[in-house]
């Protein structure tokens, strides 16, 4: 017994004090002290009816307790009745970066099947199986369970991303802005803004409510007045293509509507960045700023069915008037590109409710954006020769051709076309630069046709699906474009875009390497528990999948860049056209680059300890048995050499992956092989990306890109 | 006892089981839930506080789990102890003294009499929650602490544990905290 106390009880006559005979009556005496008392007990009356007496006050003390607490003998339930816990618990999973959704479909369906044991395995083991084939199914549609920060730290990325793809970027975003309880019609309005944030604050906004379209000269734009003959931007054509508006009547003034004023005060208030409404980095920084109650993100689908991220964050209040109380930003999932913010705000009456609803995005270079927006930019060696309009009266040259032909692929690129749609730039024998290919949305036609648009000596043919599909069925033809498809994919891999139907071409079973993958995830330190065996192996294969097949997109532009402009060509080029092409390449390195260092830190802890478990020799021999080059040895040939080479090394590790982790066309026995090409593969393309570095340093005149290196890992 | 398992063994146990951290917890939820709310309930006294800080003890209980550590101590006395120090903070934060929320109390009884339709118990149960809160106002929030907790089965070491105080001075408080809490009975 622990030692707790010393009772002032030295011998057996001395009446122990009331606090020694509690301490005895609960054990928590002595030994020897418990023997004392014991015996003193034996010999005192008076010390033994205090005993009683004590036990006694414990008997009704716990007989008032229970009376009250336990009525006969069911305890008294609490005001909510223990509701919302299991939702809280999901929460917590979620959170935990545990997406819970099968556990919590496995455990109300345990409740449901409890009576049996056996028939919930059954039920269980059908229900997996239908998980599996649903997620194979819609594996390209996926939305990964994210937390708040993730969230965050995604789109912002995702944010630079789209900024580094552009010299000299300028965000414009076209947003809808509403504040929702009022039906008044002064209460939404369209709010343009174009924002250069590497431009000293270079900030313009222009507002479109019931008294017209006019830019808002605000305190903010130090530049001079603006032509009110401002020439149309890029989205204006393309909003006046759509409709077939008259030009429209473009106005200044220099006061913002009441509702942007309101708007304007709760951003300055909460420390938003006014200049970029959905920012998710300023989105973030306002989340750590305050106490936050309860932040949850959810899937949800936006207007046109896709699939989107919402994220909310309630924060504690009491609050001050104009501080946001709960603001909610929705996020699209293909791309992770902010799309909706709403933003409730404490009123002096009761809470204010705004949304703010993308309507347009797009990151345009400085040097391609219209002069009327910022009038106070001299264009500082814009690496573009503005073009005339007007076609050239004699044969362009070749020179004029290629430099053309450049212009249209970098525009191409920033729209990443490049990697996303079946589209070849190429140049005609009459004189053209046509580019052509097919897209899938007439959204996207109008985006690609809008960013061409500047681009002389162009003729674009662009299809949407649906158009070739169309055309097709009146030509009676079986297979639609496929000259077209060959001709401009150059029977390379298929090209997919964010959300392309999964690859029907492809068989699908059980990964060869399922089993081991359970043991793997069985063992310490790792989850223990069956539940989230599956949902952690579903989870690595997805996301090793879709790592694998950005990668491949990503080698495949470069290799098409290579294949089109080997160096012989490249030499030839005006100096502004090279440095396109360096920007092109450069982008495509880096973003191979890192899709490759996270499918190895993905990956080389699981294989390794796969191969580990079977045999440690064999791996430890590092027999690397793939097939291809090792770039060590390609450190003098040409940067187009090299990114052939490392689409070659890409692709095959593409095949190991879908054949190791979705059992892709890979018999069972050749797994072992299989996973120890894979490491070695990726471990190759590490070094490969090296070389290449070295190689465009040394091909574009050893002077590196400024931004792209800003953007390496 | 059941409660007395280290609570590494009740995750390697999880293996044999077959369940998830999270059906764990809901399981320790449902034995534990209504021994931890009514420390909270006497001791504090807010009954949907008490309910809330419950969840939140489990929820906590999770997290720790889920991320992979283990519950050094008893377990009973880990989630005894996270929900005291919750409930100590949920205070702190709203500064003010652990006293009994008598309206809260009241108003939470008028709302769930008894179902029955047996007027004599009906009143028995109302006159017997009525005794214990007017032996519990007479407590100091750490005899109410100290008893429930005793009353729960704790040790004495335990207890301190749990409230960050002595033994003796729980030993004290046990003592005071009972003669106090029946005086009104043995009259």
């Amino acid at each position: 017994m622990i030692r707790l106390l010393k009772p002032s009880a030295p011998n057996e006559n001395e009446h122990p004090a009331e606090e020694a005979l509690f301490c005895y009556l609960d054990g928590e005496l002595t030994v020897s002290a418990t023997a004392r008392i014991r015996a003193h007990l034996e010999a005192c009356w008076t010390c033994r009816v205090k005993v009683e007496k004590i036990q006694q006050d414990i008997a009704s003390f716990i007989h008032l307790l229970n009376n009250a607490l336990v009525p006969d003998l069911s305890p008294l339930p609490p005001p909510l009745g223990w509701r919302g816990f299991e939702t809280k618990v999901s929460r917590v999973m979620a959170e935990m970066d545990h997406p819970s959704i099968l556990s919590r479909w496995l455990a109300s369906a345990e409740r449901v099947f409890v009576v049996s044991p056996l028939s919930f395995r059954l039920a269980s083991a059908l229900l997996l199986g239908c998980l599996i084939v649903f997620w194979v199914v819609t594996r390209f549609d996926q939305v990964p369970s994210v937390s708040a920060s993730q969230l965050l730290e995604r789109a912002t990325e995702a944010e630079l991303r789209q900024l580094g793809s552009v010299s000299q970027p300028v965000v414009y975003r076209k947003l809808r802005v509403q504040r929702l309880e009022s039906i008044a019609r002064e209460d939404s309005l369209t709010w343009e803004l174009w924002s250069h944030p590497a431009g000293q604050g270079r900030f313009r906004q222009r507002v479109e409510d019931g008294q017209g379209r006019r830019f808002i000269d605000s305190s903010l734009g130090e530049h001079g007045k603006v032509s009110a003959q401002a020439g149309p931007d890029l989205s204006e054509q393309l909003q006046s293509k759509r409709a077939n508006l008259a030009p429209e009547r473009q106005a200044e003034s220099s006061v913002l509507p009441r509702l942007l004023q309101e708007l304007e005060h709760v951003f300055q208030a909460n420390h938003l960045d006014w200049r970029a409404p959905l920012s998710p980095a300023a989105y973030a920084a306002w989340r750590q700023s305050v106490p936050g109650e309860a932040e949850q993100v959810i899937e949800t689908k936006l207007p046109d069915g896709s699939r989107a991220l919402a994220l909310t964050t309630a924060v504690a209040g009491p609050l001050p008037v104009n501080a946001v109380v709960k603001a909610e930003l929705v996020v699209r999932a293909q791309d992770w590109h902010p799309v909706q913010q709403s933003l409730r705000v404490q009123g002096e009456k009761g809470l204010r409710d705004y949304e703010l609803v993308e309507i347009q995005f797009q990151v345009i270079a400085l040097n391609t954006l219209p002069p009327s927006i910022f009038p106070d930019v001299n264009l500082p060696q814009a690496p573009l020769p503005r073009w005339p309009r007007a076609a050239p009266a004699a044969t362009p040259t070749a020179d004029e051709l290629m430099t053309a032909e450049m212009e249209a692929q970098f525009a191409l690129h920033r729209l990443q076309a490049c990697r996303l749609d079946p589209i070849e730039v190429a140049q005609d024998p009459m004189g053209v630069v046509e580019v052509r290919g097919l897209v899938r949305t007439s959204e996207r036609k109008e985006e690609l046709q809008a960013a061409l648009h500047t681009v002389p000596l162009l003729r674009v043919k662009l299809q949407t699906m649906e158009e070739a599909a169309t055309a097709a069925a009146s030509h009676g033809a079986g297979q639609p474009f496929s000259d077209r498809q060959s001709e401009a994919e150059n029977a390379g891999p298929p090209i997919q875009e964010g959300t392309v139907e999964p690859r029907t071409e492809v068989e699908v079973s059980e990964s060869p390497i399922q089993d081991r993958l359970e043991r793997y995830f069985s063992e310490p330190p790792r989850v223990a528990f069956p539940g989230q065996r599956q949902e952690k192996i579903h989870e690595l294969s997805n996301q090793a999948f879709s790592l694998s097949q950005a990668a491949l997109s990503e080698a495949w532009a470069l290799r098409r860049l290579a294949e089109r402009y080997p160096s012989e060509k490249a030499s030839l080029l005006r100096p502004a056209s090279r440095w396109l092409l360096e920007t092109m390449v450069r982008d495509h390195l880096t973003a191979l680059r890192t899709q490759v260092a996270q499918s190895h830190m993905l990956l080389e802890p699981v294989v390794s300890a796969l191969l580990g478990e079977t045999d440690m020799k064999r791996s430890a021999a590092g027999s690397g048995a793939i097939e291809g080059p090792d770039f060590t040895s390609f450190r003098a040939l040409p940067w187009t050499a090299i990114s052939l080479q490392l689409f070659h090394t890409v692709e095959s590790v593409d095949r190991l992956t879908l054949g190791l982790f979705l059992g892709v066309g890979l018999p069972s026995e050749q797994a072992e092989d299989a996973m120890r090409e894979l490491l070695a593969g990726l471990s190759r393309l590490k070094g490969g990306f090296q070389g290449l570095e070295e190689e465009i340093v040394r091909e574009f005149s050893g002077n590196p890109d400024l931004l792209s290196q800003q953007q390496e890992p | 006892m059941i409660f007395e398992d280290r609570l590494d063994h009740q995750v390697l146990s999880l293996k044999q089981e077959r369940v998830t951290v999270d059906q764990k917890v809901t399981q320790l939820f449902v034995q534990m839930r209504d021994s931890v709310y009514h420390y909270l309930l006497v001791a504090f006294g807010n009954p949907a506080e008490a309910e809330e800080i419950t969840q939140e003890a489990f929820l906590r209980l999770l997290r720790h789990l889920q991320s992979g550590r283990v519950v050094e101590s008893n377990l009973r006395s880990w989630i005894f102890r996270v929900a005291h120090n919750l409930a100590v903070d949920q205070q702190r934060g709203r500064k003010f003294e652990a006293h009994l929320n008598t309206e809260a109390w009241e108003e939470f009884y008028q709302s769930r009499l008894d179902p029955k339709p047996d007027p004599e118990r009906r009143v028995l149960q109302q006159e017997s929650r009525k005794k214990l809160h007017a032996a519990l106002a007479r407590l100091s929030p750490q005899q109410r602490q100290c008893l429930m907790l005793k009353a729960e089965g704790f040790r004495y070491e335990q207890i301190a544990k749990i409230l960050r105080i002595s033994p003796s001075n729980v030993a004290q408080s046990l003592r005071r905290g009972v003669k106090k809490a029946v005086e009104d009975n043995h009259d």
